[in-house]
């Protein structure tokens, strides 16, 4: 064979055992990397599902790509680190080579110089495996969409809108009522911090009994607060409206200013205060002397406690006077109360309606169907098996009355067993061991 | 080192190949016998043939003798034979007045020694052999004498009728290149034997290859490349014989091969390299050959042997486990149609 043909020859056979190699030492990286690139994918995948429901805000921007991409970057260096220990060299893709297509050595005989390269073969002796190559592509795209894809509820709608409603309420009228300036923030504020405290729970027991009686117990506070203010109030406004009345005893005034100095200090004292201008103004008016206020003053004072009154008022119709929202009571789609004080406690979010669709017509307490068994031998519970008369056991021997203590039967055993049951032989035998 | 030249391989294929078809004249239907047979020779080994009697052992053996022109000899193996009737024993002789011990060879002395029933003779004369199959020389009264160069040992056992008879112990088997099986004849071998042959004479066989020729063939062999990679296999091979816990190669052996089977893999990787006309040992001759080197040489446990394995099948998976070369296939690739 010409010196050229070698050439050619050992060319062909160093750019097939190259490719062999290439795809060998392809394989083993891409074998080693299968897991790690789906852990990587369930990592990115889980990342964006928590970023999802936590409104973490990673999977609007590149945040979430980018720790993609450094996983599978990841993933495939420690890939390589692990499958190099396998990769061929070229010397070694040489053997594989003659190995594989059974050429008794001649590569690594002819790469060592002792003896001339064969001729053509094929060199194609491995082919990909498509199911295997495919599955963990899949896989990993598959954990990324569905990271990105599924649908989740953020957890933070979940607690607008489950948190109990009486919160909310509270909190609206909190700030109702610091608006108006009807009274002080002190209160608000110290309202505010109590169900700031409720609402850090874990938002898996707002819903607890110790959760749900706290907020009772808050709101009924806030009730009886408001009640208080609103009695001393209307306390005031009639120690206002009297000593303006002629004809009255300087004792009924001196008991009038007592009752009015009470209110007030009732005012002061209580945790809900009324609006500090009013009440430096009513004050002022008891320093004075409530007689001592000119028509006008009595007049605008009046006006603003009877406001106030009102205020506090409308604050309670809405605490206590409507229903559950529909979807949000014990029920689901509760109407409104139709009444004041008719509305329920906030227990709950109520279930997510029907799940399943409407319901079926046919599922009404008075439509009563039966269900019959379909084989004899498989009943369902409560069938009726049988009707047939059942013959009982009856003892049919006719019965003569006998007297008391008379023994009928002759028996079997004693001297009936010596006189029927022996015969003379074992008779005699009997005898004689006895005598 | 020298290497064998591809003219110089060629020639020698092309003598094997004469002493294949005269063998084969005198054996029929037993190719693969006679292909091992020859592989052994080529490899300076020897051989241990076990079969029923009457398959042909002695009589591949005495044709093998006659084509080789070798000078041969026979020893037939019993109980009663001592070391010395095969080694040779001191005389005295009276020589110019005075009285001296002369050594007088015994039939150890030849190129070709057929030990007929090796396994009858005695442990104490098995060993006699020992020294001579291994440094090819016998000593006797502290004075070695050489053995004659070729110097080949052809034994025969049979595996049945083993009353009486002597285990080889494992150091002998040891010094056996092959163990090859005899297996009974095909039918139409029968028929041509049938056909050719009469009860009471022997072949006639012409000689082929003169002494000269055959060492020539040896240094032939001597000269074959042997890759590095076929080194490393046939090492990994013989190590798996060993067993190692948690490893399924080797499972079934109490007792691995030797360092002197790892030499006989090689050695007759090249001399099979030979007779295919190839100036390099392969991977393929050594997987054929394993076999034939290594069933002697690996010693089953007990458990093993309760469940029916035997060598051969031990050797096969062997083979099967252990690949020409380390690494394997990742699961991504598939052989291609």
């Amino acid at each position: 064979m010409g010196k050229e043909n070698q050439a050619d020859l050992e060319k062909w056979w160093r750019n097939a055992a190259r490719r062999l190699r290439f795809r060998l030492n392809f394989a083993w990286w891409y074998q080693a990397l299968v897991w790690p690139l789906l852990a990587a994918a369930g990592i990115s995948g889980g990342v964006a599902i928590a970023s999802r429901k936590f409104r973490w805000g990673l999977e609007d921007g590149q945040v979430l790509w980018n720790i993609l991409i450094a996983l599978v970057a990841a993933a495939g260096l420690f890939a390589w680190h692990r499958a190099c220990r396998n990769w061929l060299t070229e010397k070694e893709s040489l053997v594989r080579l003659e190995a594989d297509l059974e050429l008794n050595n001649a590569l690594s005989t002819a790469d060592a110089g002792r003896g001339s390269w064969p001729a053509f073969d094929r060199d194609k002796l491995l082919q990909w495996r498509p199911q295997k190559i495919l599955f963990p592509v899949v896989g990993a795209v598959a954990f990324v969409l569905i990271g990105f894809a599924i649908p989740i509820l953020p957890i933070q709608m979940l607690e607008a809108q489950d948190k109990p409603f009486v919160w909310n309420q509270l909190q609206d009228d909190l700030a109702q009522l610091v608006a108006e300036e009807i009274i002080q923030e002190d209160y608000a504020e110290q309202m505010k911090d109590r169900l700031k405290e409720l609402a850090e729970q874990d938002p898996g027991d707002w819903f607890s009994a110790a959760s749900l009686e706290a907020t009772d117990s808050l709101r009924q506070a806030h009730e009886r607060e408001i009640n208080r203010l609103q009695r001393d109030l209307m306390d005031v406004d009639r120690m206002l409206r009297k000593p303006g009345q002629e004809g009255l005893t300087n004792e009924r005034r001196e008991q009038l200013r007592q009752q009015f100095d009470k209110a007030m200090e009732g005012l002061r004292n209580g945790q809900m205060k009324p609006n500090e201008d009013l009440m430096n103004k009513l004050a002022e008016a008891g320093k004075k002397g409530l007689g001592s206020l000119s028509e006008q003053q009595q007049k605008a004072l009046q006006d603003r406690l009877r406001k106030l009154a009102k205020g506090l008022s409308e604050s309670k119709q809405s605490e206590n006077g409507y229903g559950n929202e529909p979807g949000t009571g014990e029920s689901p789609g509760e109407e409104p109360g139709p009444e004041p004080r008719q509305g329920k406690p906030q227990r709950g979010p109520g279930d997510g309606g029907n799940l399943f669709g409407p319901e079926s017509p046919d599922l009404k307490p008075e439509k009563f169907e039966s269900l019959e068994a379909q084989k004899k031998q498989e009943p369902n519970p409560g069938d009726l098996l049988n009707l047939d008369e059942i013959e009982h056991d009856k003892d049919l021997e006719k019965k003569e009355p006998t007297t008391s203590g008379g023994a009928k039967s002759e028996g079997l055993g004693g001297d009936r067993v010596w006189k029927d049951r022996l015969d003379p032989d074992e008779q005699r035998s009997l005898k004689s061991f006895f005598e | 080192m020298e290497y064998a030249t591809e003219a110089q391989v060629a020639e020698a294929q092309s003598h094997v190949n004469r002493l294949k078809e005269a063998l084969s004249l005198v054996l029929f239907g037993q190719e693969t016998l006679i292909e091992f047979v020859l592989t052994g020779i080529l490899a300076r080994g020897h051989l241990l043939l076990e079969g029923l009697p009457g398959l042909g052992k002695t009589e591949l053996v005495k044709g093998l003798s006659k084509i080789l022109v070798l000078e041969n000899k026979r020893i037939q193996f019993t109980p009663d034979l001592l070391p010395g009737d095969i080694t040779g024993n001191p005389v005295l002789q009276e020589k110019d007045g005075n009285r001296e011990f002369v050594f007088q060879t015994g039939p150890l002395f030849a190129n070709l020694v057929l030990a007929d029933e090796i396994n009858r003779a005695s442990p104490k004369t098995q060993s006699a052999l020992l020294e001579a199959m291994q440094e090819r020389r016998v000593t006797v009264l502290g004075e070695s004498h050489e053995l004659p160069s070729p110097f080949f040992v052809l034994a025969t056992q049979n595996p049945i009728e083993l009353e009486g008879t002597y285990p080889l112990p494992e150091a002998q088997l040891d010094r056996f290149l092959f163990k090859l099986e005899v297996q009974k004849n095909p039918v139409t071998a029968l028929e041509k034997i049938v056909n050719h042959r009469e009860l009471g004479t022997e072949p006639k066989v012409e000689p082929v290859l003169g002494q000269g020729h055959l060492e020539s063939i040896i240094e032939t062999v001597r000269g074959i490349y042997l890759p590095e990679v076929v080194a490393n296999y046939i090492a990994r091979l013989v190590d798996a014989t060993h067993p190692v816990d948690g490893q399924e190669a080797g499972k079934g052996i109490k007792f691995g091969a030797s360092p002197r089977a790892a030499l006989s893999l090689a050695s007759a990787a090249k001399a099979r390299a030979v007779m295919q006309g190839r100036t390099n040992a392969s991977f393929e001759d050594v997987k054929w050959l394993a076999p034939a080197v290594l069933r002697h040489r690996i010693v089953l446990d007990y458990a093993a042997r309760i469940d029916g394995s035997t060598p051969d099948t031990v050797i096969a998976s062997l083979l099967e486990e252990v690949p020409f070369q380390p690494g394997g296939t990742p699961g991504s690739l598939k052989p291609a149609k």
